[in-house]
């Protein structure tokens, strides 16, 4: 099991020292508003290997075909 | 001024619910460069976090202009109108000014010592102070004026609840209080006020 913190980790994978660095990186918090930075850390970990692996893909119709009205 | 562009544009469309895939996205494209915006439902836990914004910039090709990608992940079971506030919220960081970004090892870091400990406000870094503001920057995407304007003296008088209000924008049903309040108008003095004048006249 790995010794480091999933903070590390993800400085790591988000800013390495060569190649592609992120930009930006922001979060919407849910329900629980005393998370760690662990926490945070481990679910941008984990979205990312859903990504990575295939498990999670880019979604179509985020607005579920809404019916629009005018004003 | 580019999100007051974005905001005078779903202002003038004159409809509801305002659309974030192909009308919110395409103008924020526009209006801040972004090459590719991604959604993507991803499996997390919804009371750590409903989602996140991952930008990245980087050469596809030797010798291409960079290209900018923003990810959005949101949880997978989210509703629709909550699922259209996390990603709208977190679209909305593409107005991030570099200071705002968190674009380092450093910065990612302090991001979230300030999330488990939130500083008093006007200690506060500007990558955090955007984190709030953003939320009412898609408040006022979602809902403009002109749909406020709509759905107001309907509120006000009882005629509609919360709850029809947020059927008829596709917005969670716990903002329809906050964007009929005064909070809404103070905030917008803030984030457009007269700088919609300027862009008129501007033009």
């Amino acid at each position: 099991m790995s010794t480091h913190t999933h903070v590390e980790r993800m400085k790591t994978a988000l800013f390495p020292a060569e190649g592609t660095a992120a930009v930006n990186v922001k979060f919407f918090l849910g329900n629980d508003r005393r998370v760690s930075a662990e926490q945070l850390a481990d679910q941008l970990d984990r979205a990312d290997a859903q990504i990575r692996s295939g498990a999670a893909a880019r979604a179509t119709a985020l607005d579920g075909g809404l019916a629009v009205k005018a004003l | 001024m580019s999100f007051v562009s974005l905001y005078r544009y779903v202002a003038g469309l004159n409809e509801y619910p305002v659309r974030l895939e192909g009308i919110v996205d395409k103008k924020v494209q526009a209006l801040t460069g972004q090459d590719e915006i991604w959604y993507v439902p991803v499996d997390l836990d919804p009371t750590i976090s409903l989602g996140h914004i991952k930008q990245l910039r980087y050469q596809k090709l030797p010798y291409q202009e960079l290209t900018w990608v923003t990810e959005i992940r949101y949880h997978k079971e989210l509703d629709l109108p909550l699922r259209r506030f996390v990603c709208c919220k977190e679209l909305m960081h593409a107005f991030d000014t570099p200071e705002e970004r968190t674009d380092s090892a450093k910065k990612f870091e302090q991001l979230l010592d300030e999330i488990e400990t939130p500083l008093p406000n006007e200690l506060a870094s500007p990558m955090f102070q955007s984190e709030s503001r953003t939320k009412w920057m898609a408040a006022l995407t979602l809902c403009p004026g002109p749909v406020r304007d709509r759905f107001l003296p309907l509120w006000e008088a009882d005629e509609l609840s919360d709850y029809e209000v947020a059927l008829e924008l596709q917005i969670p049903e716990p903002l329809i209080k906050t964007i009929m309040s005064d909070r809404y108008e103070r905030v917008f003095d803030i984030l457009i006020g007269d700088k919609l004048d300027q862009l008129e006249m501007s033009k």
